[in-house]
């Protein structure tokens, strides 16, 4: 029910949007067509799926309802994955500021501490030689950019 | 002979020798992990065969989709959890017979049935390709439109468990796909202000959220985070008992079925190696004598699946070599190595690429008999290494490997939140059984699918109706529509029987 819902209000968002894509007078439906009739065709499933117990009301919940509602196995582990998300969003920050390798070892230490690996010292190291070969590999090797570390450049104002 | 031309391209290119060795390597390693896809490594490597030559690139990542299915047998075998879905009927007879103290020959059975069938699947891409090919090179936008469309179809409702939940799926896919500038009008649609959505989303970050990082959030669910320590077996049992040749000969016919069961398996779009392994599995325990012994762990019972689930790989091919459409996953994230090599995929590539195509074949054939001789003499000791490295630290280094190649992709920072993002859609689809495969391959399709709609409109004198006059495209819709109504009837049936 809940998955069917926020469906519903996401198709109705994505409808709203291919709603709003501008058309020439030439072309009147040309961009818009197939935006349409994806945005309004998962809007009426999603409806549909939405509103399939409500109408079925006091009838015990079939097989299929049950069977989408208890979909995975266990509980979400809500906080790690949020904190997954926050070393994210940190790493894609911390690239810019401190450069690839340093923000590499910050990342994979705290990302080895959310794996509930609890041993400081051999974290440590492995973080260090891990960003180490991760540096080697992709920047060394492959010549990605590395946007360098700014932290001093920033702090003295330039 | 081009397949001749093909080994004598590939063998000129020192580099493509070399990766072909290497993506059976990792391949093997990453599909024994349980829960990583050789399409997630796909994902992962894909930044860095961009800074390859094209031979190398494609021939990198298609072995690493043939080996990593392969692979996914040694973590079914070893520990009892599939390294890939399509390993996991290998389970059945494969983990009984590493119970009794045969890991090595349950090993050896695995690999020379995955060999063969792989082998046979490829025999088939090679010299069907070209003949199908031959005709699909005839094909206007509209009959590309009809099979885009009855690619949707298929693959939306016979990929997941739930028919709704596919099409769901496949809609958002599609949806998300035309974010960006309108090919044809120029015209920015939905980038919600976003500057770097003007081009579109990238499919490198989707492809990585969707199958790595969602699979990271998995790991992090307490059931998940000791599992392959808990449930391996102890590997340094003395295992004398070898796959012996009376065996292969017994073995023989059942693979040769389930390699013709799983090639066709996999000229159809959508339809992956996960279907197959089931699928040869149940057909080889009816008709066999002793059905009542399948599941306790007899070389018939790895054999089935294996050569199945291997066989996919070529056939999964056929697509989108000849039609420029991805029936695969795998094939789906390699239709984006051909754009960045500037290749266009369909029937002309035989005609405009022949021996980088041939070249990838051979690789491909090289490919399997790499990670045969790395799976037959290599797979216990790749399993008691996996064995001894506890997730806790594999997973972290995947998700940094994760990151490290959605940045690297675009060398955009703006990546690595979409693979962020992607990958809690990933997490979500996951929980609640939708499918990411169709959620991808639609994706993949779906800019196609649109300028082949709207090439045909403009081209027609009649708008809409031109499907309707074109006998090909006609029947391909109405192949589209067929299997969905026959996938709705069987499991009405399968959900009456079950209520009965």
């Amino acid at each position: 029910m809940i998955i069917n819902l926020s469906l519903a209000i996401i198709s109705a968002l994505f409808l709203v949007l291919a709603i709003q894509i501008e058309t020439t007078s030439e072309d009147l439906w040309g961009p818009k067509i197939a935006p349409l009739f994806l945005a309004g065709t998962l809007l009426i499933l999603s409806i549909v799926a939405s509103l399939g117990p409500i109408i079925r009301k006091g009838a015990r919940e079939t097989d299929e309802e049950v069977d989408q509602e208890n979909s995975g196995e266990g509980p979400v582990p809500f906080f790690k994955i949020a904190l997954v998300l926050i070393l994210g969003v940190f790493y894609f920050f911390a690239i810019s500021v401190l450069g690839y390798l340093i923000s590499t070892i910050i990342s994979l230490f705290l990302i080895l501490l959310i794996f509930e690996n609890t041993n400081l010292k051999k974290i440590s190291i492995i973080a260090l030689v891990g960003a180490a070969i991760y540096y080697l590999i992709f920047i060394k090797l492959l010549g990605i950019f590395d946007p360098g570390f700014k932290i001093l450049d920033i702090l003295r104002g330039n | 002979m081009d397949i001749l031309n093909g080994f004598a391209f590939l063998f000129s290119s020192p580099e493509a020798l070399l990766f072909v060795v290497l993506g059976a390597f990792v391949g093997v390693v990453v599909g024994a992990l349980p829960g990583l896809t050789a399409a997630a490594a796909i994902a992962m490597l894909m930044p860095i065969s961009f800074h390859l030559e094209p031979l190398s690139a494609l021939a990198f990542l298609y072995v690493i989709g043939k080996s990593g299915r392969y692979g996914g047998s040694i973590a079914a075998i070893l520990f009892n959890t599939p390294g890939t879905a399509a390993s996991a009927a290998t389970m059945q007879d494969g983990f009984p017979m590493t119970q009794q103290g045969k890991p090595k020959k349950a090993l050896r059975i695995s690999t020379v049935s995955s060999v063969f069938g792989d082998t046979a699947g490829e025999l088939i891409l090679i010299f069907g390709a070209v003949a199908i090919a031959a005709v699909t090179i005839n094909f206007g936008p509209p009959e590309f439109f009809a099979i885009y469309a009855m690619a949707f179809v298929i693959i939306g409702s016979v990929v997941g468990k739930s028919v709704f939940r596919g099409i769901i799926s496949t809609l958002l896919g599609a949806f998300v796909s035309l974010m960006g500038t309108d090919p044809i009008a120029g015209i920015s649609r939905m980038t919600v202000g976003i500057y770097e959505l003007e081009n579109g989303l990238n499919l490198v970050p989707l492809l990585i959220g969707v199958f790595v990082i969602s699979e990271i959030f998995t790991r992090l669910e307490p059931k998940l985070l000791n599992e392959i320590s808990e449930n391996a077996l102890s590997l340094s049992k003395k295992d004398e008992d070898h796959f012996s040749f009376v065996e292969f000969i017994r073995c023989l016919p059942v693979m040769i079925r389930s390699s013709i069961m799983g090639a066709f398996i996999g000229i159809m779009p959508g339809l992956g190696s996960s279907v197959a392994c089931f699928v040869a599995y149940g057909e080889e325990k009816r008709r066999a004598k002793n059905p009542e012994e399948w599941g306790t762990g007899i070389p018939e019972g790895i054999a089935a699946p294996e050569s199945a689930n291997n066989a996919v790989s070529g056939p999964s091919m056929i697509p989108l070599l000849t039609l420029g459409v991805p029936g695969s996953t795998i094939a789906a994230i390699l239709i984006g190595v051909f754009v960045i090599h500037g290749i266009q995929v369909g029937p002309s590539i035989f005609n405009n690429q022949p021996d980088l195509i041939f070249g990838l074949f051979a690789a491909g054939l090289l490919g399997i008999a790499c990670y045969g001789v790395i799976g037959y003499f290599g797979a216990p000791m790749i399993g008691r290494l996996i064995n001894l490295v506890p997730s806790q630290y594999i997973y972290p280094f995947i998700f940094m490997t994760a990151f490290i190649a959605a940045y690297s992709a675009r060398q955009s920072a703006f990546d690595v939140l979409i693979a962020l993002l992607f990958g809690v859609v990933g997490y979500v689809m996951r929980r609640f059984d939708f499918s990411a495969a169709a959620f991808v391959i639609a994706f993949v399709l779906a800019k196609g699918a649109e300028e082949a709609l709207r090439q045909s409109v403009l081209l027609a004198d009649s708008g809409y109706l031109i499907f309707f006059e074109r006998p090909v495209a006609l029947a391909f819709l109405a192949l589209g529509l067929l299997v969905f109504a026959s996938r709705i009837y069987s499991l009405s049936r399968k959900k009456q029987a079950t209520a009965d």
